[in-house]
């Protein structure tokens, strides 16, 4: 039950194993390749940038440009699009997503109400515990290995060092291709799964080089308008083998305009998560900024980076780090990979607990990364007519980890004590932090483990 | 959305010379520590059409980083559209700098170091820009009002690009300009590229944005308008057709049609717009440009749904294939000069339309008639506290749509098919609630609805 990926249609393993059949020969596909070396010259993808900016995840040319001129679209943005709707017009999804009304909710924010029947009806049984994080792929269970071959769309993978972004019809992909998927339950137009390395069957848990995937992504289709997000399991994802999915909502996400606050600038390193090592004093030409969201219902962080490599590795073993602690999360990568919202949630935790306000439950919308990121899939029409900023607020607030929670959680993938509230520094703070952060960290393993 | 016009201040302030900034969109300010929320800011006021107020990290030629209070707003003309965005920069670098803060600087820390070291508090400048924007609208509008008068006089074919140029050598020799320039860096944003104001372009920038990322020949065609007219049409549009801008809105585009053209094609089209829902088509039919000469145009017709999931406008996206007949042996080439016709369509093809669809497709998503669709809806206020921009009141576009089209109205419940070869007629049915076909494109279509009061 719930938002999460719902990848082929039905149960049919028996026509699904010969789709698996097809895909496990690294045969045809169509290819998109994206130009990934510093200095590549893809021209479609700069845009008239300098070419020491390809390389910089904030230098994306989508939303840089989009701040008010005539960009182009991207090959990829253009090729995704094509698919889709193609396979639109094949009624290969269960529904019509653009006949499914939507609006904002009036107030500051704007959050996205969607009315949608259809994404409800058919519900797949939940295959899996709410209460782990990370458990062993089973392949008796559907993976996208069982996808039917004509919902996946094309591989996706780095061109050859120096080549343009290219999209090729027909093309032998890698032995270990990254593919496209529709998502035949569409949140809105363009929904498709990026599941990288399909074939290497790994569970839903994110890794550093599995962020890269899908930060190159966002990156390379340069429209700010899709977002790339992931649930971790407990966090609502219904399927237990690495994706993403993905979407175009022409309109920001709430979460997007949440303030920030500055929390600690990180140099990945090869130090473990939560040790204050990785925390240099200077702030160096390769460091992250992880910030604190403020003003929004759900608790989080925001990653901002000078470049992919470095953001991936910081979510990524942010990530390693929750799943060490069995909380669950979710990522949403926006801003054409510039910005990466990490947030850990605790509503399935409160369900178990019977925490969980019985008109909330009633509503029937699991809270996923979509949902709060502010974009809200709603089942019943009068819930879509009445929908309020309130009520968006209070469901979401169900989702997100008390102050105490997030503290904690901070100290233990930042190695930042102090709850975030004090301005970022360089210096003096530093040295503090170090000897706060491994207090905080013997507190933190100490305490309670974050789900039951 | 390329500047057409910049005050020497601005190029003083950014160090850039107006080789480099005229029509050119000013991404080229921001950099690397360029914070991507006041980024997506700026975006999203264009698409709301409102103003914004950022503080934002720019970065001058030379790599020099400052801080920039930015001020942007749009200007729109008597009919609401939304014409230019005028932008106005100040620099506050040094109060900033006074505070000593490295990394990330934040709107408030701005303010307060801004009024403790500069002596001018924050909202005064807020203020202050905010006049230098009313005087640019003002003057602006006048502009519009001048220029109007001597297009009308000019030759129809090549309006359109005249324009700009032209603004900007009457803005240069105003004299309210100049004295505006010697204090405040501002620059004039044209929104509605290549666009001629009397081309009635009425649709929203939340629409117009996405359609002019879009690279390829295409139109816009309103349903609910009699006749079915052109509402937008791409450049690449009018160089395939030979036609200028005024002489293709608001007509509906069978004049693309001629004497060969085989009505067996154009029925086809009529019979897919007409159902009920209207569905997508593809059709390769012999269209004529301006001067006469035939081509196979591979057009692919589609409806598309705004917000609410009612129909909106059919899109209509054009690609000459006539070369790929000449290469292709379709049967003996026609006498009298005549491309020989094309066989099946290619898959660059469907992947040329597709992706226009597809793009277009999500742009609609976002438009509905009464409410705005996504676009919020928000009390006009002053200035924005902690990065969000409060919006002025909205108009949907819709308004200055009904303006435009004369108030024409549909009845439901008839169906107006055109005389002789229509290609876009009227789709004039009630709404009927239609049976859901799973997983087909075409079911679960509120319906079309006659005009009524939008």
């Amino acid at each position: 039950e719930g938002s999460g990926a719902d990848a082929a249609t039905g149960a049919g393993t028996a026509a699904g194993v010969v789709a698996a059949a097809a895909l496990l020969q690294p045969g045809k596909a169509s290819l998109a390749s994206y130009a990934s070396g510093s200095g590549a010259d893809g021209g479609w993808q700069r845009f008239g940038l300098a070419s020491d900016a390809d390389e910089t995840g904030s230098s994306c040319d989508g939303s840089i440009i989009d701040a008010g001129c005539v960009p182009v679209s991207s090959l990829l943005d253009s090729a995704l699009l094509a698919m889709w709707e193609e396979r639109a017009e094949q009624g290969l999804f269960r529904y019509d997503v653009t006949a499914c009304p939507t609006k904002v909710v009036p107030g500051q924010y704007g959050f996205v109400a969607q009315l949608n029947e259809g994404r409800y009806s058919k519900k797949r049984p939940t295959e899996f515990r709410v209460d782990q994080v990370v458990q062993t792929f089973d392949p008796a269970k559907f993976n996208f290995t069982k996808a039917f071959k004509r919902e996946v769309l094309f591989a996706f993978e780095p061109a050859a060092r120096g080549a343009a972004s290219s999209f090729e019809e027909g093309a032998r992909c890698s032995a270990s291709p990254s593919v496209v998927v529709i998502n035949v339950s569409p949140i809105d137009y363009g929904h498709v799964l990026l599941c990288p390395r399909v074939l290497d069957c790994i569970p839903q848990v994110l890794a550093p080089d599995t962020c890269l995937a899908a930060l190159h992504f966002a990156l390379e289709v340069g429209n700010p308008y899709l977002r790339v997000g992931f649930n971790s399991l407990g966090a609502f994802a219904t399927i237990n083998h690495l994706h993403f999915q993905a979407y175009y909502l022409q309109a920001p996400m709430p979460c997007e305009r949440a303030p920030t606050a500055p929390l600690a600038r990180i140099t990945p390193g090869g130090a473990a998560a939560g040790s204050a090592k990785r925390r240099r004093p200077d702030s160096g030409a390769d460091s992250v900024l992880v910030s604190r969201l403020c003003d929004y219902p759900v608790r989080g962080w925001v990653v901002e980076g000078p470049s992919l490599a470095a953001m991936a590795a910081v979510v990524g073993e942010a990530s390693q780090a929750m799943q060490a602690a069995n909380m669950p999360h979710n990522m949403l990568i926006a801003e054409c990979g510039s910005r990466v919202f990490l947030w850990p949630q605790r509503y399935a935790e409160r369900q178990a607990r019977g925490e969980v306000p019985e008109h909330l439950l009633d509503v029937g919308v699991n809270p996923a990364v979509w949902e709060i990121s502010g974009h809200m899939v709603l089942k019943r029409a009068e819930d879509y007519e009445n929908f309020t900023e309130a009520a968006a607020w209070e469901l979401l607030a169900a989702v997100s980890l008390t102050e105490e929670q997030l503290a904690a959680a901070e100290a233990m993938l930042f190695g930042v004590h102090g709850a975030g509230r004090s301005s970022l520094d360089g210096g003096m703070a530093a040295f503090e932090g170090k000897a706060a952060a491994a207090a905080a960290l013997e507190g933190a393993q100490g305490a309670e483990p974050m789900m039951v | 959305m390329p500047i057409v016009f910049a005050s020497s201040k601005f190029y003083e302030m950014t160090g850039y010379s107006p080789d480099e900034v005229l029509n050119n969109n000013c991404r080229f300010l921001q950099g690397p520590e360029t914070e991507r929320r006041k980024v997506m800011e700026i975006r999203d006021a264009i698409r709301e059409d409102r103003c914004c107020q950022v503080c934002l990290l720019n970065y001058r030629k030379d790599g020099s980083k400052f801080l920039n209070q930015f001020f942007l707003s749009p200007i729109k003309d008597d009919q609401g559209i939304v014409t230019h965005y005028v932008g106005i920069q100040t620099d506050v670098s040094k109060a900033a700098d006074m505070l000593q803060t490295p990394g990330a600087l934040q709107e408030q820390q701005a303010a307060v170091a801004f009024g403790q070291a500069a002596g001018c508090r924050m909202c005064d400048v807020l203020m202050q820009q905010q006049d230098v924007a009313a005087q640019l609208h003002q003057q602006q509008q006048q502009q519009q009002a001048a220029t109007q008068q001597p297009q009308e006089q000019q030759q129809p074919a090549g309006g359109a690009a005249a324009a700009p140029p032209q603004q900007q050598q009457v803005l240069s020799e105003d004299e309210d300009v100049v004295q505006l320039e010697v204090q405040h860096a501002c620059a004039i944003h044209d929104a509605v590229q290549q666009c001629h104001p009397h081309a009635q372009c009425v649709l929203p920038s939340s629409l117009l944005q996405p359609l002019m990322r879009i690279q390829q020949a295409f139109v816009l065609a309103d349903p609910r308008l009699p006749d079915c007219p052109i509402i937008h049409a791409s450049p690449q549009f009018l160089r395939l057709t030979e036609y200028s801008r005024e002489e293709v809105v608001g007509r509906n585009c069978r004049f693309l049609q001629g004497p060969a053209t085989n009505p067996e094609h154009v029925q086809q089209l009529r019979t897919a717009l007409t159902a009920d829902p209207p569905q997508a088509v593809t059709v390769t039919l012999l269209n004529y440009s301006k001067s006469g000469r035939p081509f196979w145009n591979a057009l692919h017709v589609a409806p598309m749904r705004d917000a609410e999931g009612k129909l909106e406008y059919f899109i209509g996206i054009q690609l000459d294939v006539s070369e790929a007949a000449l290469q292709e042996e379709n049967g003996p080439a026609a006498a009298d000069g005549m491309p020989a016709a094309p066989g099946k369509v290619h898959l660059s093809t469907r992947m040329a339309h597709y992706s226009v669809t597809g793009a277009v497709r999500v742009a609609c998503r976002g438009l509905s008639g009464q409410a705005g669709g996504l676009r919020r809806s928000m009390d006009c206020a002053g200035l924005p506290r902690r990065g969000y921009s409060r919006s002025l009141s909205i108009d949907g576009g819709s308004a200055a749509a009904a303006a435009a089209g004369g108030g024409g109205s549909v009845d439901g419940g008839s169906r107006r098919t055109s005389s002789g070869s229509g290609l876009l007629p009227v789709v004039g049915t009630s709404g009927a609630g239609a049976t859901e076909l799973p997983g087909r494109r075409q079911h679960s279509a509120p319906g079309v609805n006659g005009v009524g009061a939008v």
